[in-house]
């Protein structure tokens, strides 16, 4: 009996589990009437629902979804879901999203994806197709060199970003060097040397290979007046060029302006993070404007200078590029009301009020000018980001921020900071891995 | 006594070494907790373990987390996820293993071997098809991706281990329970599965690690965030860009560590005699 029992017993476990996985689909079913449904009565009522998907941390999620509980008090026909996250797998979230067309209708991303993700389809609706959005607010220069994709306006950038020297002034005082100093590859490489002599233990840089990389890239852009590489995957610049950098580059490990990446190496990738450089051993950090408040939150007294330009530079090689863009997923059914909501995002006083900078630097006049009168913005940030704008080197183009092009480029530095090549096999190497490299990207294309 | 010495200062140099080699594995968990009460700039200062100043409001503000979700929700949801997916697992896992270890069916072989080549399939490539595959059922923004495939043994590793570890036990135990009367589902479920508790423990314990744990199936089919699991709640406010607060991120590493090791701790001892017997033939 007791046997019949179990077998009964496990009979009716399998037929609970068969129930459930008909549950399930029969629930499918009818969540796709019920979507049906909301669908058509949306577009008599015009009630929408929108997605909002963006990436950042506490601050910048604090201050959206104060934004978006204000619009949709406002809007009250409007409901935004939002969906945030940290950086961590959002590009392969939204890829496979894209793909899978499950995409939110508006979406943050970054500039640099651009070249990747349109190489996979065309994703993003043309926003100067949309009337509701006024982008005479916006530095149109600023959009035509970073905002549009085959001629479409396929986003609005959200924030200025601005290649940048971040320093200690700390540091500065006690090394007794001048924090007004405006810095050229002479009196930087000087300034190194004459630290790290006073003091052993001191370095004037914090450079990983990623931030010598940059490094490397404006010398020899400064020099030559090219693209890094230019459009038609040529290098943008010859071995004599690329070995003088790399020797300036050497000068400054050797005289120990550079900390050894042998000290380094566990903070490759996220230099802000060395505890030299937290705890005032280290001077100075090229970065972005966007790491500005990071930094300001560990180093109290942190001031931002312009990076070094050479005085007869044929291009400051300073990059202003925006800090991320705002898209509109190309398959939304609310196309309309998600510009709407960017025209409000980026154009309304409340919103800039709401917003801050907690995306950078904001990238329309109006909203500077109501963060500067309200207090909101640091002025020492707005300074750089403003003077970084005036001397701006032409824009990076796609193929000069080919993350394989990056890779290959720290491997070589990295040979380069080891004493495992001198700086002229350095500058060979990069020019055959390149050429390689860029022959493959090239034949890809076709 | 000469003897006795040499072996005492064998026994406290073994002692010693184990000591600082115990503590050099435990330093990075040792270092998390500390981490939780150290003030936000203190973390990456310096690797010293006790804080500055102390600080516990890391715990209460991470728990609120960014204001619209608590830190709660995530492990409710975390729990609503991963039991029902323990649970699936070790039921449809250990009923077709028994099936393969016991049973003469056409095809078998091909069968097994298919169901092995899935265990040499990267994740990563089947990621795409199997997304587009769920959003066709609709199941996306839900936890179905996780429970119902649960449901149909698709974890070959288990199955794999279920096997070898059945091929262990005696058939003769088997042939027994047949004289007296028994049919395939009764010597499962009297026989089989009595002896088998400690693979399945083990079993229920590595998938409870690994749901709990997993950040890109759930990163990649959940999009709300109010069904959150904790594996992003943890990264949802890490970017590079912005001020991170890593104390409080660190106390909610600490707490959604607490039940993995609960299960652990207190399955211990199944645990490790079901790894240990399933290398081993009968």
């Amino acid at each position: 009996m007791n046997n019949f029992k179990k077998f009964v017993s496990l009979v009716l476990v399998v037929l609970i589990g068969m129930t459930l996985l008909v549950g399930c689909s029969s629930d499918e079913s009818s969540q796709e009437s019920s979507n049906n449904n909301t669908d058509s009565s949306s577009n008599e009522s015009k009630n929408v629902t929108l997605r909002f998907m963006w990436w950042g941390g506490d601050d910048r999620h604090k201050a959206t979804l104060d934004a978006i509980d204000l619009y949709m008090q406002k809007n009250p026909n409007v409901k935004i879901d939002a969906e945030y996250s940290g950086i961590d797998g959002y590009l392969q979230k939204l890829v496979t999203q894209l793909s899978g067309n499950t995409a939110a209708d508006i979406i943050q991303i970054d500039v640099t994806w651009i070249p990747e993700l349109a190489a996979q389809g065309d994703f993003f609706a043309d926003l100067s197709q949309q009337k509701s959005i006024d982008t005479t607010t916006f530095d149109q220069n600023f959009l035509k060199q970073y905002s549009y994709l085959n001629d479409k306006l396929i986003g609005l950038p959200t924030g200025i970003n601005a290649s940048a020297l971040l320093y200690n002034k700390d540091f500065f005082a006690k090394y007794g060097i001048d924090d007004k100093t405006v810095w050229n590859w002479d009196n930087l490489a000087e300034t190194a040397k004459q630290v790290h002599q006073k003091d052993k233990n001191a370095y004037l840089l914090n450079f990983d290979a990623t931030v010598s990389y940059y490094m490397v890239k404006a010398y020899v852009i400064q020099r030559t007046g090219n693209y890094w590489v230019n459009d038609d995957y040529s290098l943008g610049f010859d071995k004599q060029v690329l070995t003088d950098a790399f020797t300036y580059l050497d000068q400054l490990f050797k005289n120990g302006g550079i900390q050894p990446f042998s000290e380094s190496a566990p903070f490759q990738g996220k230099p802000e993070q060395n505890p030299k450089w937290l705890n005032g051993e280290l001077g100075m950090l090229w970065n972005w404007t966007s790491m500005y408040n990071v930094n300001k939150a560990n180093i109290k007294n942190l001031g931002i200078a312009m990076i070094p330009v050479a005085p007869d530079a044929k291009d400051t090689g300073i990059i202003v590029r925006p800090s991320q863009l705002l898209t509109i997923n190309k398959n939304s059914e609310n196309a309309e009301e998600a510009a709407k909501f960017i025209n409000w995002f980026f154009n309304d006083p409340e919103a800039a009020k709401i917003l801050k900078d907690v995306r950078g630097l904001p990238p329309t006049e109006t909203a500077r000018k109501i963060l500067v009168d309200n207090g909101l913005l640091d002025p020492a940030l707005n300074e750089a980001t403003t003077n970084a704008t005036k001397m701006m080197g032409k824009p990076e183009n796609g193929i000069s921020q080919n993350q394989e092009l990056e890779k290959i480029s720290t491997d070589v530095i990295q040979e380069l900071a080891y004493q495992k090549l001198t700086p002229e096999k350095a500058a060979d190497e990069l020019i055959s891995r390149f050429e390689q490299k860029l022959s493959e990207l090239k034949d890809q294309q076709k | 006594m000469n003897d006795l010495k040499k072996i005492n200062v064998s026994i406290i140099f073994t002692y010693i070494f184990l000591i600082a080699f115990a503590l050099l594995m435990v330093y990075p968990l040792l270092w998390v907790v500390s981490a939780s009460f150290k003030p936000n700039e203190d973390i990456f200062k310096s690797l010293n373990l006790i804080p500055s100043r102390v600080v516990t409001d890391s715990y209460i503000n991470g728990w609120k987390g960014t204001g619209q979700y608590t830190f709660g929700r995530f492990f409710l949801n975390t729990f609503i996820m991963v039991v029902p997916t323990v649970i699936f697992t070790v039921v449809s896992s250990t009923v077709v293993a028994y099936g393969f270890a016991r049973f003469n069916f056409p095809f078998k072989k091909v069968l097994f071997a298919l169901m092995i080549s899935t265990l040499m399939l990267p994740d990563s490539v089947i990621l795409i098809p199997r997304y587009i595959l769920f959003n066709r059922f609709g199941w996306l923004d839900s936890y179905k991706p996780f429970i119902i495939p649960a449901l149909l043994a698709t974890a070959p590793f288990f199955v794999f281990m279920m096997v070898q570890f059945l091929r262990g036990l005696p058939k003769e135990l088997e042939e027994s329970a047949v004289i007296d009367g028994c049919n395939s589902f009764q010597i499962l479920l009297r026989i089989t599965i009595p002896l088998c508790i400690p693979a399945i423990i083990s079993m229920a314990i590595f998938q409870f690690i690994w749901t709990w744990n997993d950040f890109l199936n759930t990163l990649i089919y959940i999009n709300s965030v109010s069904k959150y699991t904790v594996s992003l709640g943890l990264r949802m406010s890490i970017d590079a860009t912005s001020v991170v607060n890593w104390n409080q991120i660190m106390a909610m590493t600490v707490i959604s560590m607490l039940p993995c090791i609960v299960i652990f701790f207190s399955a211990q001892k199944y645990f490790v005699e079901g790894i240990a017997t399933t290398g081993l033939k009968g």
